[in-house]
């Protein structure tokens, strides 16, 4: 069944198997496999309602599958905790934003980084990813005053400061300029290049996905419809279909 | 007379220090947790009564009591705490008020140790090691300590990792969440230093009034009292619960003297209802907030 992934070399580190999930009647997440790669750019596209939101917080252990596994970085967190998925490597951000609104964007960011360090160096590590980010001049900020665009990025600085294996990226990119957009394309790569992380990410700027991705899976109606190397999935029929309608 | 003017004022203070130790004590879990508790007073009513009960009973220093009263405050807070830690807001706060009412029915039955409904009169010998004063200033003193050891705590947590932990398990636990923090260990550890602290205000109270009864340390309007200093004074701020309770138990003092009664409570509720209306984010929280917008603007 699951013949196509493992096409991109390199060691798997993220492998998911036949995940589902259900609320009630609706299956949102049926059968899904997915297997990423260390340092694997991985782009994960889909008509609204195909299950992608879900499928992350399952991934991130934010929702138990009802059934399937998941594996990561030689561990076995099926059904694991959001908490322990943390703590095990995963960063995610939220497509409804969640920042910690009491807090400065500083704090938000410290909150994460002191998963591994003192408070001292915690603080020095969330200034760094904040600047990084593009939000140097908002750190001492409430969080809460945040614009929708800045508060993008502090998800993007808070899925970071637990220092991830992978990051989980739902739609990062929405609502930002075309100037924002490819800074962003720039940065998300670099995580790839620079870091070594492996990057799942939701998104509907196709441009983006394109030039990013090593590979994209495309779900529909909570089932893998395709999956391969962008080009080649943008010009499958079923994918077509699913986007646009299928002329029947 | 002139003394007892004296003790009148005194006493105020004293009490004025023990009600700003408890809030603050409260503060710490609802105020950066979020986990508004109304059972406080089951952890104050504990600790009172394990001293009187050590004292009277077997005639041990009440030092061991406030040891004992600190030790079964603290494992009941967590035993306690655990179910309730799945509710949110409101019915958190609803589930909490269960357990003060519970005490009070407990120390009305366990004739053998609390004496029942009649209560426990604490024998009058003064020294340390009975934490029995003759003067109330040596009382102010210590209620003094005692607030400033809640209030250094609270600093200390204000500034630090439990700190930015508990706030951010307030503000969003789904996102405390995926930045790796254990939610249920962290309110384990507010929620049990919460209940030590409260206990040892209890500890206080049982050698100060030197009378216990089921009513007076396990009443619904304790805990109520000692939230509503710190909302008054601000919500998860370490100078709050002090500022709460040096504008509102003094009031309440000087109206139970002049007034007495319904007039008393009148007042005070009119000054609770002006506090709430004109700073809602507590006095301090307030104040912090029109200073900020004055420099920025």
């Amino acid at each position: 069944m699951d013949m196509l992934s493992g096409a991109v070399s390199g060691k798997a580190l993220m492998h998911a198997s036949a995940l589902v999930l259900r609320f009630g009647g609706l299956v949102a997440v049926n059968e899904v496999s997915l297997t990423v790669a260390d340092r694997e750019i991985v782009g994960l596209i889909g008509p609204n309602g195909a299950g992608k939101t879900s499928l992350f917080n399952i991934l991130s252990g934010q929702m138990r599958p009802d059934s399937g596994s998941i594996r990561f970085a030689g561990r076995d967190l099926t059904g694991a905790s959001a908490t322990v998925c943390a703590r095990a490597g995963i960063g995610r951000t939220f497509q409804v934003v969640k920042p910690l609104g009491s807090l400065t964007v500083h704090e938000n960011v410290t909150v994460g980084a002191l998963l591994h360090h003192p408070l001292v160096v915690a603080r020095e590590i969330a200034a760094r990813i904040v600047q990084r980010v593009g939000m140097g001049p908002l750190l001492q900020r409430p969080a809460g005053s945040l614009t929708l665009e800045s508060r993008k990025r502090l998800e993007l600085a808070r899925a970071l400061s637990i220092e991830p294996k992978i990051l989980l990226l739902d739609e990062i990119l929405a609502g930002l300029n075309a100037s924002e957009v490819n800074e962003s394309i720039d940065l998300i790569r670099s995580f790839a290049r620079h870091d070594g992380l492996a990057v799942i990410m939701i998104e509907h700027n196709l441009h983006a996905v394109m030039s990013l991705a090593d590979k994209v899976v495309v779900l529909d109606y909570g089932r893998k419809i395709a999956e391969g190397r962008p080009e080649e999935v943008v010009r499958d029929p079923a994918v077509i279909a699913a986007y646009l309608g299928s002329d029947g | 007379m002139s003394t007892l003017f004296n003790d009148y004022y005194l006493n105020i203070a004293v009490m004025t220090c023990l009600w700003a130790a408890l809030s603050g004590a409260w503060n710490l879990m609802a105020g950066y947790g979020g986990l508004v508790s109304l059972g406080q007073s089951a952890f104050f009513g504990i600790g009172a009564y394990m001293t009187a009960i050590v004292y009277t009973k077997y005639g041990i220093s009440p030092w061991f009591g406030l040891v004992a009263g600190i030790l079964v405050t603290t494992g009941l807070a967590a035993v306690i705490s655990w179910p309730c830690f799945r509710l949110r807001g409101a019915f958190f706060s609803l589930a909490t008020l269960v357990f003060p009412i519970a005490m009070e029915i407990v120390a009305n039955n366990l004739n053998d140790y609390t004496r029942g409904p009649s209560g426990i009169a604490i024998p009058f010998r003064p020294g340390l090691d009975t934490f029995i004063f003759r003067s109330r200033w040596s009382y102010l003193v210590a209620a003094f300590a005692l607030m400033m050891l809640v209030y250094g705590i609270t600093r200390w947590i204000h500034r630090g990792k439990l700190g930015l932990y508990l706030i951010a398990v307030r503000d969003d636990e789904a996102t405390a969440a995926s930045m790796g923090i254990e939610i249920v260990s962290v309110k384990l550890i507010v929620v049990m230093i919460s209940a030590a602290l409260t206990a040892v205000g209890g500890f206080f109270y049982a050698q100060y009034i030197l009378f216990l009864d089921p009513p007076s340390v396990f009443s619904i309007n304790i805990s109520v009292q000692i939230a509503l200093l710190s909302i008054i004074g601000g919500l998860g701020t370490p100078f709050g619960p002090i500022v709460g309770s040096l504008v509102m138990t003094p009031l309440d003092g000087v109206l139970s003297q002049f007034f007495g009664g319904g007039p008393r409570l009148l007042i005070y509720g009119v000054a609770l209802l002006a506090a709430v209306l004109l700073a809602p984010k507590g006095i301090v929280g307030t104040a912090k907030e029109w200073r900020r917008s004055r420099w920025t603007c």
